[in-house]
């Protein structure tokens, strides 16, 4: 399809305009610049409207506001858009319109829009509204409508569109594209298993030549035909589940043999117990030591003042030389019982000598005091010579014991964080191993049923086997049934064919699909992005890491290229099974918004390859790049101008 | 699942492939038929070249 022309009416902010988007050979790019708020939007909503009546226009209000101020009561008025296109058979003008009437309530539109398909031939016929919406359909269907009138701001929502598990399934529409349509559709009325197809239309056929005895064998293959089918649906289900489990069992084991060994944890924890046990009992000891030497020493380390004063004192006096050398106090009593002092002086008649001895009891032995108390000062002089010892005894112990105290904490801190990691682990492992058992039972349950399935299938198949067997010998032995037969022979050898080229073909269709969008993506972002095509030609990014931005509208673009390139190569194939798509035009609203300079280059030269026809509705400064980038290709260009006195009517006037 | 290979003309059989493929071309574009109808269609289209 290539638009020709398309004419807007009353459509929002443009009440008469119409675009000539002829291309010539090798020009195949229309430009439209316009400045932000002129209407660029509102022109490629304007395709959309015409071709599936839908817009994603906020205010949903379609009407000119100029227009619809001036109408009044009771009067109607029209918006419409036409576009005038090619295709491969025929020429059309699609008209879409909406009837507006002015009622004592206010504006009011038609329910719904209505579209006209004017064949551009002699007769010019319309075609009906079915015949309308199937050509429609055939030329794009709307689920890829976002992709080829496409809008650069909306382009997020097709990013989810496109990625595995998001957004609606458009790989049938894909499959649809790239020629599979027919195939499909004629494997689905070949099929036997189904009610109404060939296949089991032939079979009837068949049935209905035969006796009795001949519908009721009938009637059996066809139930065991049936269950046959549902018991492998049944078995490929449940093989599909398994193969899920034990890949899901490989990863719990994996994920087990993660942790650390519990036995190893347990020995090292008892490794530590000792050594904490070890340590604490020399603290024990030290502690005894500790306290022995305080009891032993410390009465003697108090007494050190004292003693230190008492010596002071003691040769302050100095006492030891008033005794006498040699006399004891005997000595003393015997003078004082001989009455007689040792100067010859009676004693009781000399009361100063008597006075004198008893003053010498003060100072002889016993026990010399004199000596007593040099002993005293020798003993005090060594005792309190030792006084420092005492002291770093005293600290070394604390010290001693300190440390040991800190050893026997670690040891203590070392187990309690084994005790909480295996705990830990002990609650995720027992978790771990909780799930492995009972997907292990879940495994052997489901052997036990592929077992069972698998014994049935082969009683079934057996059993239609020589049903069947039975069957074609009385076929063979009924004369009636043989066209029938032959029919049969032809129907299913054509839908072997059919299957088997539908098979060929969409695995190469998606080969050669899987290898443009890479190519694509490389040649816009310049970097290897590895993506997979899935069936359902969703997108899934290989290396599983989040992309930027730019990375996934770049797929985007070339998902856009990729469908492109491929129905383009369709309709240049003139043979082979495939049905001969439809050319797709490329309706851009600020497509390159989202691309850096280097990047709005490369697009810039891609599309006008691969597209047919490139309409682009650009704003200036990005317009500029573009016209730059695609100048050999331009057919026309375009400006819409904002008339700012009404605010409500933009023109579009070519720019040469 | 197919009966009697051996009687299978491959050119007819090509020939029939390509009627049933064009059939369904033609109807997917004007989706003329139904189902129903189509595999009667079909039908005749084998009846018609065998």
């Amino acid at each position: 399809m290539i638009i020709r022309e398309i004419t807007l009416q009353n459509f929002r902010q443009y009440k008469n305009v119409t675009l000539d988007l002829r291309c010539q050979e090798g020009k195949n790019v229309i430009i439209v610049k316009g400045e932000g708020g002129a209407g660029k939007t509102t022109f490629t909503q304007a395709f959309r409207w015409c071709l599936y009546g839908v817009t994603t226009f906020r205010d949903a209000e379609l009407l000119n506001k100029d227009v619809a101020d001036t109408l009044i009561l009771g009067n109607s008025t029209t918006v419409s858009v036409t576009m005038r296109i090619s295709t491969q058979a025929m020429d059309y003008a699609l008209t879409r319109s909406l009837v507006y009437t002015m009622k004592k309530t206010g504006l009011k539109a038609n329910d719904s829009s209505v579209i006209e398909v004017r064949e551009e031939s002699r007769d010019r016929k319309v075609l009906g509204k079915h015949e309308a919406e199937l050509l429609i359909r055939s030329l794009l269907p709307k689920q890829l409508a976002p992709y080829f009138f496409f809008d650069g701001e909306r382009m997020q929502n097709m990013v989810e569109e496109l990625l595995v598990g998001k957004g609606e399934d458009i790989g049938n529409v894909v499959r649809g594209m790239v020629g599979f349509s027919s195939l499909e559709s004629l494997l689905r009325h070949l099929k036997k298993s189904r009610n109404t197809t060939v296949l089991k239309k032939i079979e009837k056929e068949i049935d209905n030549c035969g006796s009795a005895e001949f519908g009721k064998l009938s009637k059996q293959i066809e139930d065991d035909t049936s269950k046959i089918e549902d018991t492998l649906e049944k078995i490929d289900a449940i093989e599909n589940k398994l193969e899920r489990a034990r890949k899901e069992e490989r990863n719990l084991e994996l994920e087990l043999s993660t942790y650390q060994d519990v036995e190893a944890l347990q020995q090292q924890w008892e490794e530590n117990k000792n050594r904490k046990e070890e340590y604490e009992r020399q603290k024990e000891h030290k502690q005894k030591m500790y306290m022995k030497n305080f009891q032993s020493e410390f009465s003697r380390f108090t007494m050190i003042p004292m003693m230190m004063k008492c010596k002071g004192i003691l040769r302050e006096d100095d006492l030891s030389d008033k005794g006498v050398p040699d006399i004891c106090n005997t000595t003393l009593d015997f003078l004082i019982e001989r009455d007689m002092c040792l100067c010859g002086k009676k004693l009781s008649e000399n009361p100063d000598c008597m006075a004198e001895i008893k003053k010498l009891y003060e100072y002889v032995p016993p026990k010399s005091a004199g000596t007593m108390i040099r002993e005293m000062i020798e003993t005090i002089e060594t005792e309190t010579a030792r006084k420092d010892t005492f002291f770093d005894n005293m600290q070394e112990f604390v010290d001693s014991i300190d440390d040991l105290s800190e050893q026997a904490d670690i040891e203590e801190q070392k187990n309690q964080l084994i005790d909480q990691n295996m705990l830990k682990q002990g609650d995720e492992i027992k978790a771990l191993k909780q799930k492995q058992l009972a997907l292990s039972d879940t495994i052997k349950a489901d052997n036990m049923k592929v077992k069972v399935w698998s014994q049935q299938l082969g009683e079934l198949r057996s059993r239609n086997k020589s049903n069947i067997e039975e069957r074609e010998k009385l076929i063979n032995a009924n004369a009636a049934s043989v066209r029938w037969k032959r029919y049969r022979a032809y129907a299913e050898a054509i839908y072997e064919n059919v299957l088997s080229q539908y098979s060929e073909n969409e695995k190469e269709q998606k080969e050669i699909f899987d290898g443009y969008i890479n190519e694509f993506i490389y040649q816009i972002y310049g970097e290897e992005i590895k993506i997979e095509v899935s069936n359902a030609y969703k997108i899934k990014v290989l290396n599983g890491l989040e992309l930027s931005t730019s990375q996934y509208y770049s797929i985007v673009i070339a998902f856009i290229a990729t469908t492109l390139k491929m129905a383009k190569e369709r309709k240049s194939s003139s043979e082979g099974v495939l049905d001969y798509p439809e050319e797709y035009p490329l309706v851009m609203d600020a497509p390159l918004s989202a691309f850096d300079k280097s990047r709005i280059r490369i697009i810039c030269s891609l599309l006008p390859q691969i597209a047919e026809q490139v309409v682009i509705f650009i704003k200036d400064t990005d317009g500029d790049l573009a016209e730059q980038y695609m100048y050999d290709s331009i057919a026309t260009r375009y400006e819409i101008v904002k008339n700012f006195s009404e605010g409500t009517d933009s023109s579009v006037k070519e720019v040469r | 699942m197919m009966n009697n290979p051996e009687s299978i003309d491959q050119e007819k059989l090509k020939q029939i492939l390509l009627a049933m493929i064009l059939e369904e071309r033609k109807n997917n574009r004007n989706e003329e038929f139904t189902d129903v109808q189509m595999v009667d269609r079909l039908l005749k289209i084998l009846e018609e070249l065998l």
